[in-house]
């Protein structure tokens, strides 16, 4: 039962991670591999928060999201916008080129080692059915849940959301209507940007952070968005729940040392069998070539 | 300035009319090259076969068939390894041991092709660095490879300076034999298969081509390219461990050298490789600190000013195209 709590808890928390990465793909089309780095970014604000002037985890949480929004704002307009519609892999290796700028940054700054933080209330729990629940977690927990509501809230019912829905279920038809989708891709951008710096700075409450913590991390929002299908915020939190649950299991039965093959073959098998997860509608395929461009 | 570009044209033509004579001089070149130059020379200019060839490997993927395959460095380095266990437990002659361990690659991409070759597109260039991930855990999990330690290779009684010219002949040899079996290749209907399936999947399985087949055949390629590769960078390292030999720094450059050199073409990848690793030395010397910011810097403005590649300039323009 401990276990099934642990991964209930975990799960939300690989859900905020991977919404960043799923509203990315589902409205452009692309592979942000910078979002891992995005994440590592809203880790660290989070921490230079806390060491440098003492504010919470949880409250700095906005300072990271804006900050992202701010640094996924500016990359979309300079130079991501010039290469949407090149081509499906320019975009995954201009992200992946960012992406190493801005590890590169933080490696000035920071230098190589791991670091974490421990706030007051770190190591307390409390015990409920025989079942231990860290306070961390369960805060943690309770926000990602709330993120997800929040953002599926947005998408459903808010001006903007829809437009940002809109676009994603057919962007031409969007622009026909009048949609500016350029602003619009823009600003999903920036969205994308600021959930993964949310989901850093609650990635730094509880784990360790270290720069290159930007690999592993974006692998598992991949794997979280493919299971639960991209461009679906449901879609995610439900491959959020399934990942950790499947992680927690199998190092139950088959020893730690397999967690991340573990994530590697249930996202292959998933690939294989359904690329769309668990509950997507945007299948690749409807990216027609006519998108594609030549390369 | 006209004149100057028409004289540029000019000149390309000329190179490519004489095509042969120009590769031999450089096939001279190269060869004659180790007796008269220092060991960093020779080491830097393995550096640039070896990423030359792992860049072939990947144009075979993604320039030919379309296919991204970012986790080609699963092969590079389970060939590595496998070289390291060999070298260590069986007195195999070397070249017989690069030959095993490539095909084992080879083997490994065939039997993943076929679940994995189905994905398609950006799915499957993430399955393919999960790949890459995966393999690289194994290694570290399994007793035979030393674990998260690494191997060793024996000691060689050879002096430094041999243990660099037989490297250097190995990468040069290997990037000389893929560029010509990527020729080769390319005027086959193998290769006119591989780039009509990377117009448009759906209308070359249509037009009658086994698109399995054909995709898992260049994986196989592909991997074996990128297997000897690793095999010979085994050996030239002399020792290996996890970590280093399924980098994604690799994974990074080769990506880089194709796109550099320009995707679907043959000698691109050696072309790129040879630029990036001129402007790496230099990167390097000038301003270590920031190197990974400037390679980000620079995959960035290549793929918005460059997204053919550098042979966009080196080609001749064709005439009747314009």
């Amino acid at each position: 039962m401990q276990l099934l709590m642990n991964a209930i808890l975990t799960g939300a928390l690989y859900a905020t991670l991977a919404s960043g990465f799923s509203i990315l793909y589902g409205v452009m089309n692309v592979m942000n591999v910078a979002h891992g780095t995005f994440i590592m970014i809203g880790a660290y604000i989070s921490y230079a928060m806390f060491i440098t002037f003492g504010i919470d985890t949880f409250i700095s949480l906005p300072i990271c999201g804006m900050g992202l929004f701010i640094i996924g704002f500016v990359f979309y307009r300079y130079i991501f916008s010039r290469i949407m519609g090149v081509g499906i892999f320019m975009g995954m290796i201009v992200t992946y080129g960012f992406s190493m700028l801005l590890e590169n940054i933080v490696l000035l700054i920071y230098a190589s080692d791991y670091r974490g933080i421990s706030a007051a209330y770190s190591g307390k729990y409390f015990t409920f059915l025989n079942i231990n629940i860290p306070y961390i977690r369960l805060g943690v927990f309770l926000i990602a849940c709330l993120i997800t509501i929040i953002l599926y809230l947005f998408m459903r019912y808010t001006k903007l959301g829809k437009t940002i829905s809109a676009v994603s279920l057919n962007r031409y038809a969007a622009s026909l209507v009048g949609i500016d989708i350029n602003f619009v891709f823009n600003l999903t951008f920036a969205i994308g940007a600021a959930l993964a710096g949310i989901a850093g700075g609650l990635l730094a409450s509880v784990y360790i952070i270290y720069p290159q913590m930007g690999v592993s991390v974006l692998f598992k929002s991949f794997v979280v968005a493919v299971l639960g299908g991209l461009g679906n915020m449901t879609g995610v939190f439900i491959g959020g729940l399934l990942l950790a649950l499947f992680e927690v299991l199998g190092a139950h039965i088959l020893g730690p040392d397999y967690f991340q093959l573990i994530g590697f073959l249930l996202m292959v098998l998933v690939l294989c069998i359904k690329p769309e997860g668990v509950l997507g509608k945007k299948f690749f395929g409807a990216v027609t070539s006519k998108e594609i461009g030549t390369e | 300035m006209k004149l100057f570009l028409k004289y540029f044209e000019d000149t390309k033509l000329i190179v490519e009319k004489h095509k042969w004579l120009f590769i031999s001089l450089f096939i001279i070149i190269m060869v004659l090259f180790p007796l008269y130059t220092s060991n960093y020379l020779i080491r830097m200019f393995s550096s640039i076969f070896m990423y030359a060839c792992l860049g072939i490997a990947m144009n075979i993927m993604l320039g030919y068939i379309g296919y991204a395959a970012f986790g080609n460095v699963a092969f590079f380095g389970l060939s590595a390894y496998i070289t390291m266990v060999l070298l260590n437990k069986t007195n195999i002659p070397l070249l017989i041991i690069f030959i095993i361990a490539a095909l084992v690659s080879a083997m490994y991409a065939i039997i993943l092709g076929f679940p994995i070759l189905r994905i398609r597109g950006h799915y499957f260039a993430i399955a393919t660095l999960g790949i890459a991930e995966g393999t690289r855990e194994v290694m570290s999990i399994l007793e035979i490879t030393g674990g998260g330690k690494g191997i060793s290779a024996p000691i060689l009684e050879m002096s430094i300076n041999s243990i660099y010219r037989i490297v250097y002949y190995s990468f040069f040899g290997l990037t000389i034999l893929s560029l010509f079996a990527c020729y080769y290749i390319l005027k086959k209907p193998f290769g006119y298969a591989l780039r009509t399936i990377r117009g448009d999947e759906d209308v070359a399985a249509g037009v009658g081509i086994n698109t399995t087949y054909y995709k898992v055949a260049a994986w196989g390629i592909s991997a074996f390219i990128a297997g000897l590769t690793g095999s010979i960078f085994a050996f030239w390292m002399g020792y290996i461990d996890p970590v280093s030999v399924f980098d994604g720094m690799i994974n990074v450059k080769f990506t880089v050298v194709a796109l550099l050199g320009g995707l679907g073409s043959v000698i691109g990848p050696l072309i790129g490789s040879l630029l990036f690793e001129l402007i790496s030395v230099f990167i390097w010397e000038k301003f270590l600190d920031i190197h990974l910011a400037v390679l980000g810097i620079i995959i960035m403005i290549t793929i918005i000013f460059l997204p053919r590649g550098i042979m966009q300039f080196l080609k001749p323009q064709r005439r009747h195209t314009k």
